[in-house]
């Protein structure tokens, strides 16, 4: 079965950017550019991983993260944080689950396919 | 009786017997008269002769007296007989002369011997009387002589003693006498040398006031010699503007009131001493006499409490009008100083001062500073931060060393009111007795330090979020030219994020630096005549290619004529350019009008959207650097602020209206015009 990850950020740039990263790998990807959107796409598939970035219109990243918590469903969805944010200022959702990854803008395709890898492989 | 008398009467006895015989015998009468005068004086001379030659009875020469006597006898004899014979040859007597003749001279001769006899007789008698009596007078004498001589040995003996006594007593005495006498003399000396050595003058005055003793010590203070003041009025060296009260207090003493003032003193040389005196009444009975006093020259310790004083009123000086509060308490928090009343900051507390006020815990009041003395400390500290300043001032007395803290207070007219207190420990006798609170309102310093921690963060994020994405392409540019089968065409895009990043980038960095310039005032205005209607339609042909990926349409709507202002031109573009720019960027579709009238003096130009509009509460932060609504459209941040500064340097306003999301947005400024005069220069 085809891996599918969710690309949640509001920057078409960086969209454009994290789709080059993971090209190749044979995976599905979707993207969403804010928490709503994300949402509305997760009731229609289901996902295998999901980054995230935390500076979002509408809806939060952060807030996206509580939801996606408290909802059985999505609760045990890997998370790739991603943020231009220093990383005690995600501290308050990363502590929640200390196997959520943290990638701090700017990152290297490596770094973002080592932290998806390590997702992947806890399901 | 006498010998002379004793004779005197034998002669008289004889005489009588002698004038009988001479008379029987002799005629006539007139020669016996003769004969008995004789014979008187016969015997007369023979008394005189016995006397004479033992005036006491106990002559020597008595038997040559006898002799004398004799003769004497012979010659009366012879004498009478010549009386008698003369008288007898007259007369011729019968029986002849001579034969008469010798019997009248037979008893003649024997009366006279018989009278010769009976004198010795009589002169022995005498004698003997006398000697015997002379014997036992002497001898009375004698014995008298002797007891008074025994008596007087007796009495002298007596006296002596006595007289030895009273000198032994009298030498004790004068003994004791010198002794006291000495005593009296060191006692006077000592107490002499005390008064005139000692640095406090003693006086004493009468009850008129004026000097009756004054010691020399006297000199030091005021240059006079005791004799110059003595008999002088006391008043008339104290100074003029003290003299008033000293006369009053020397008039309690005279009422019988000890006197203790501190007055000021004139010199010999003019110069002013001040003088500290106790004045004592002196009573005679009910009546005070006169006043003993004590005076200590106290001008030194004057100089210096003046000196102090001054320092002191310096110092109060400064820490009243200190731009901080002073304030000290206790180790019960309880206020002992505060240098004058902290503006608009309330109390909520218990206060201790004042027992007759109600209870007003929890009541929050104003204090005026008298008020604030007394209270706890704690009540103008906000609840949440009180246990926080409880412990820093236990620690301050605990260990004697200063602390600093934030801690917020009540105010009556603002939230979050924050002073920075510089708490110090003041020690007494080596014990830190209170704590000393210098301290100052830091509320507008924190927010500035809160804008300054947010403008920092808010700007690194402005410029990360750019560098990041221009890194992230770069570096997967990199790698995809590595792969020898790589997409060109993806390759052009990722290689076209990091130039619009880059030049976003460099979009930011400028308006940061002319926001900095704008508001540290170090950019220069042109002053030149602007002309609006031109001013738009440059801003609509700027604003129309921009507009073009979107379905926008950007028109002017402009009336027939509109006044010129005074302005920069540039500037005043600028902030139209902004304007366009925030209208295209945060609307999809729709008209962005631009409009410029004129209205009470000021032209009012405004930029309208049909675009996402503003939610009410935004509408004033939208002028604050890098407030974003929404974050989508970084590097928007600075435009609106921009805006703001260059309106508000022209002496315009600006402000944003919108009716909420999705609704659209007018920004209006104004810019005063030509002829108003209220042009910014």
């Amino acid at each position: 079965m085809t891996v599918r990850i969710l690309l949640v950020e509001d920057d078409e740039d960086l969209q454009e950017i994290y789709l080059s990263m993971l090209d190749g790998n044979g995976w599905q990807i979707a993207q969403a550019y804010d928490g709503h959107e994300a949402l509305e796409q997760l009731e229609q598939a289901a996902a295998d991983l999901i980054v995230l970035d935390i500076i979002l219109d509408e809806m939060m990243g952060d807030e996206l993260y509580m939801r996606l918590r408290q909802d059985e469903r999505f609760a045990k969805i890997p998370v790739v944080v991603v943020s231009a944010l220093p990383e005690q200022r995600c501290q308050h959702i990363l502590q929640l689950d200390p196997t959520t990854a943290f990638l701090r803008k700017p990152f290297r395709r490596q770094q973002l396919l080592e932290a998806i890898g390590e997702g992947l492989g806890r399901r | 009786m006498g010998l002379r008398s004793r004779l005197e009467a034998h002669r008289q006895a004889i005489a009588e017997k002698w004038y009988a015989a001479i008379a029987n015998t002799c005629y006539p009468s007139r020669s016996a008269q003769q004969v008995r005068q004789e014979l008187y004086d016969l015997t007369g001379r023979v008394m005189d002769l016995l006397v004479e030659a033992s005036p006491d009875g106990l002559g020597q020469d008595f038997g040559v007296a006898l002799g004398r006597l004799h003769y004497l006898q012979a010659e009366a004899l012879g004498q009478t007989l010549r009386v008698l014979g003369q008288e007898l040859y007259d007369v011729r007597p019968e029986e002849g002369t001579e034969r008469y003749l010798t019997r009248l001279s037979h008893m003649l001769g024997g009366i006279a011997t018989g009278f010769f006899d009976e004198a010795c007789k009589i002169v022995l008698t005498e004698q003997e009387t006398i000697r015997a009596a002379l014997v036992t007078e002497i001898e009375r004498s004698q014995q008298a002589l002797r007891e008074a001589h025994d008596t007087l040995e007796q009495r002298v003996k007596d006296r002596t003693a006595d007289l030895a006594r009273i000198n032994e007593e009298l030498r004790a005495e004068v003994a004791e006498r010198l002794k006291a006498e000495s005593a009296l003399r060191d006692s006077e000396e000592k107490y002499r040398r005390l008064v005139e050595d000692m640095n406090e003058v003693v006086y004493a005055l009468d009850g008129e006031g004026y000097v009756t003793y004054v010691s020399p010590s006297i000199e030091t203070l005021l240059g006079y010699e005791p004799e110059e003041l003595i008999g002088q009025r006391y008043a008339s060296f104290i100074h003029p503007d003290d003299q008033l009260r000293i006369r009053e207090g020397f008039g309690a003493v005279l009422a019988g009131l000890a006197q203790t003032n501190e007055y000021r003193l004139l010199a010999k040389s003019g110069d002013i001493r001040w003088a500290l005196t106790s004045s004592n009444p002196i009573l005679q009975g009910s009546r005070v006499t006169c006043v003993h006093g004590l005076l200590a020259d106290i001008t030194g310790r004057k100089q210096a409490q003046e000196a102090l004083k001054a320092s002191e009123e310096r110092w109060r000086f400064l820490v009243e009008n200190a731009p901080v509060l002073v304030v000290t308490i206790g180790s019960d928090f309880q206020v002992h100083y505060i240098n004058r009343a902290p503006a608009e900051v309330l109390y909520s507390g218990r206060r201790r001062a004042a027992p007759q006020a109600r209870d007003r815990d929890s009541e929050q009041e104003m204090l005026p500073a008298d008020d604030i003395v007394g209270v706890d400390m704690l009540g103008f500290v906000a609840p949440e931060y009180r246990a926080v300043a409880q412990e820093a001032i236990g620690r301050v007395l605990k260990r004697g060393r200063g602390e600093y803290l934030e801690l917020e207070v009540l105010s009556n007219t603002r939230r979050d009111v924050w002073y920075a207190v510089h708490m110090a420990p003041l020690s007494r006798e080596g014990q830190v007795a209170e704590v000393m609170l210098v301290t100052w309102d830091i509320t507008e310093q924190r927010r500035m330090v809160e804008l300054k921690d947010n403008l920092i963060r808010d700007v690194s994020h402005e410029l990360r979020t750019p560098l990041a994405k221009v890194q992230m392409s770069l570096e997967l540019l990199v790698e995809m030219l590595e792969d020898e089968g790589m997409d060109r065409e993806r390759a052009i895009r990722v290689s076209g994020f990091a130039v619009s990043s880059a030049k976003r980038l460099l979009q930011t960095v400028e308006n940061i630096l002319d926001l900095s310039r704008l508001e540290a005032g170090v950019w220069a205005y042109e002053h030149e005549s602007v002309q609006p209607r031109h001013l738009v339609h440059e801003a609509v042909l700027y604003a129309v290619p921009q507009s073009m990926p979107k379905n926008l349409e950007v028109t002017a709507d402009l009336p027939e004529s509109l006044p010129e202002i005074r302005g920069d031109r540039v500037k005043l573009f600028r902030v139209l350019r902004n304007l366009l720019d925030n209208a295209i960027k945060y609307s999809d579709d729709g008209r962005i009008v631009v409009t410029a009238e004129e209205r009470d003096g000021e032209l009012v130009f405004a930029v309208s959207d049909q675009g996402y509009g503003i939610l009410p509460e935004n509408l004033e932060n939208v002028f604050e650097r890098f407030f974003q609504e929404k974050t989508r459209h970084l590097g928007a941040g600075l435009g609106l602020a921009i805006c703001r500064a260059i309106v508000e340097d022209h002496g315009g306003r600006i402000w944003a209206e919108s009716s909420g999301q999705g609704q659209g947005t007018t920004i209006r400024f104004t810019v005063p015009t030509a002829g108003s005069g209220e042009g910014n220069s």
